[in-house]
């Protein structure tokens, strides 16, 4: 981790008369950029081809660490945790990437995904999956899971704080081991993006350029609500909960607006439980994540994600196809980084071709989910 | 607006900043860390695919380039069709990619994406099942560090089929990279 410790910003208000000392400039600006510059960010590989048990949201061991800044993770159990674990080493909302790859068979075609489960505020999170993928035909085919997740508890491995742990699941009838080629790797991410709480609505920063003398006004600016944005931008996370929605049998062409219609996190008040629709709050890059999961298809069965901003064309991300064996229920993921200006408004949508309405799932671990996410001018 | 990957601020003790302080200790760092190194790109007309192959991905729209690391020619060591991470901007980068083709016209079969560094396959992406009959779509990320003024980076896509990218607005492959910290 970078040294000494940064701290989430926090920035001091700047009056008239304040002095532009060095102890303020180190607590406020250095810390800033050592956080902002090296946010935790873990990434790690399971490499042992570990066997999976059927129908079980396994955790997912990672023994080789790519990068872990700010050491939130152990390679051997040690202090009570464990090698799936990514403990939170400072609180805020994580995103979290699992990519579920399981060495091929050519055995019936089964079901797989990826997830989280975790520790958030002392309770139990999770699992949670992301879209269901098929499985067999001697392909390696890999689970896509994209989650933000709150954490409040923060401490050392095994220290007692907020943990993330990827996950993966197969419904094959037996174990399966998971992908051992260097290039396929199972592999997860977890990274800091958001504090829990902030300042809001603040305009995106100004980055003015420095006035002689320097002012109160300038240093509000362009260091306070700089850093604050930054520290807490606009950030959704939309569930769907288990009603009695359903998906209609439609074309891409004729594609459903995905009903998420609970608000997990939205700072800036972006997401409409009405439409289901994001607006952006304020102007640059996105982060977009959408997934559904919807009940049993009988029939071999296509499903699509994907995003429209405006209403316009949408923008496709998986574009799949299912022949269930075993009457798992289906769905699929969108992620893309999307320029939106102030007041644009984007929609998670999905395509079944089953035939006839599927019903969104309602197991809890079969979730649909919306996340956005600010992440640069 | 470009910049380079903000080193922490060393501010020293008994010192009153000028202007140009201010610039390098704040404007600099906090317009980096505001405004990353990133780059967006749609690949828009119909490139045929290789049967089980991964095939570079020849972005023919460039939505957004700010720091001009993007060549379809390739340049010196850079290789065509990828993307040069601008000097002075290493660290650790998260690459988006969507790979789309046209029908594979069989039951069984997977579109998928990967990421290539330096001319080698670096990591998977996706892998999904195929659609018979339509458009197939894999979607994924890969994180990975890259260092500034030497590393480029290709997307890649399988097609287990010989067939062509969609043309077709909303099913063009797409690749965004984004910057993600030191």
């Amino acid at each position: 981790m970078p040294t000494p410790t940064p701290t989430v910003p926090s920035p001091r208000t700047w009056a008239t008369d304040d002095l532009i000392t060095v102890p303020r400039l180190r607590a406020d600006v250095a810390n800033a950029v050592a956080f902002l510059g090296q946010k935790p960010l873990f990434i790690g590989q399971g490499n042992a081809g570990a066997s999976m048990p059927n129908n079980t949201d396994q955790p997912l061991a990672m023994q080789v660490e790519l990068t872990d800044n700010w050491n939130a993770h152990v390679t051997a159990n040690t202090n009570g945790a464990t090698p799936s674990q990514v403990w939170a080493p400072v609180p805020g909302w994580y995103l979290c990437r699992c990519t579920a790859v399981f060495a091929p068979t050519a055995s019936t075609a089964y079901q797989l995904a990826a997830g989280f489960a975790g520790l958030v505020n002392g309770a139990a999170y999770g699992p949670v999956r992301g879209g269901l993928v098929i499985g067999g035909f001697s392909t390696a085919y890999a689970g896509q899971c994209v989650d933000l997740i709150e954490q409040v508890n923060s401490s050392a491995p095994g220290g007692g704080g907020d943990w993330i742990q990827p996950t993966v699941w197969q419904d094959s009838g037996g174990a399966l081991s998971l992908n051992t080629g260097a290039l396929t790797l199972p592999t997860a991410s977890v990274r800091w993006a958001c504090a829990l709480s902030g300042t809001q609505p603040l305009p995106v920063p100004p980055l003015t350029a420095v006035p002689s003398p320097i002012t109160s006004a300038w240093m509000n600016a362009n260091v306070r609500d700089a850093l604050r944005f930054l520290a807490y931008p606009p950030a959704c996370k939309a569930l769907y909960t288990p009603g009695s929605a359903t998906m209609p049998s439609n074309a891409l062409s004729t594609a459903a607006v995905v009903p998420c219609n609970t608000v997990a996190l939205d700072n800036y008040g972006g997401w409409s439980t009405s439409t289901f629709t994001y607006t952006a709050p304020v102007a640059g890059i996105y982060i977009f994540y959408g997934q559904f999961n919807l009940t049993t298809s009988a029939t071999a069965t296509t499903y699509a994600a994907g995003l429209s901003v405006g209403g316009g064309t949408t923008q496709w991300g998986d574009v799949i196809t299912y022949a269930p064996a075993s009457g798992s229920s289906g769905g699929a993921t969108v992620s893309r980084r999307i320029r939106l200006t102030a007041g644009q408004t984007v929609q998670l949508l999905g395509a079944q071709g089953s035939g006839g309405a599927l019903a969104y799932a309602t197991s809890a671990a079969s979730q649909t989910r919306f996340i956005a996410l600010w992440d640069g001018i | 607006m470009t910049g380079t990957a903000p080193a922490v601020p060393q501010i020293p003790a008994g010192y009153a900043p000028f202007p140009a302080d201010i610039t390098a200790w704040i404007t600099a760092p906090f317009t980096f860390l505001a405004t990353k190194a990133m780059f967006r790109a749609q690949l828009q007309g119909a490139q045929a695919l290789g049967a089980n192959a991964y095939t570079v991905a020849e972005f023919d729209t460039i939505l957004e380039d700010p720091y001009g690391g993007w060549s379809a020619s390739g340049s010196g060591s850079q290789g065509a069709w990828t993307w040069l991470v601008p000097p002075g901007c290493s660290g650790w980068y998260e690459i988006t990619m969507t790979g789309l083709t046209a029908s594979q016209g069989v039951a069984t079969s997977a579109v998928g994406t990967a990421l290539w560094v330096n001319g080698s396959e670096y990591q998977l992406g996706s892998m999904s099942p195929g659609v018979n009959g339509n458009t197939s779509g894999s979607e994924g990320a890969v994180l990975v560090p890259l260092t500034g003024g030497s590393d480029y980076v290709a997307m890649h896509i399988y097609s287990l089929e010989a067939v062509n990218t969609p043309a077709v607005a909303g099913r063009y492959p797409s690749c965004e990279i984004a910057w993600i910290g030191s």
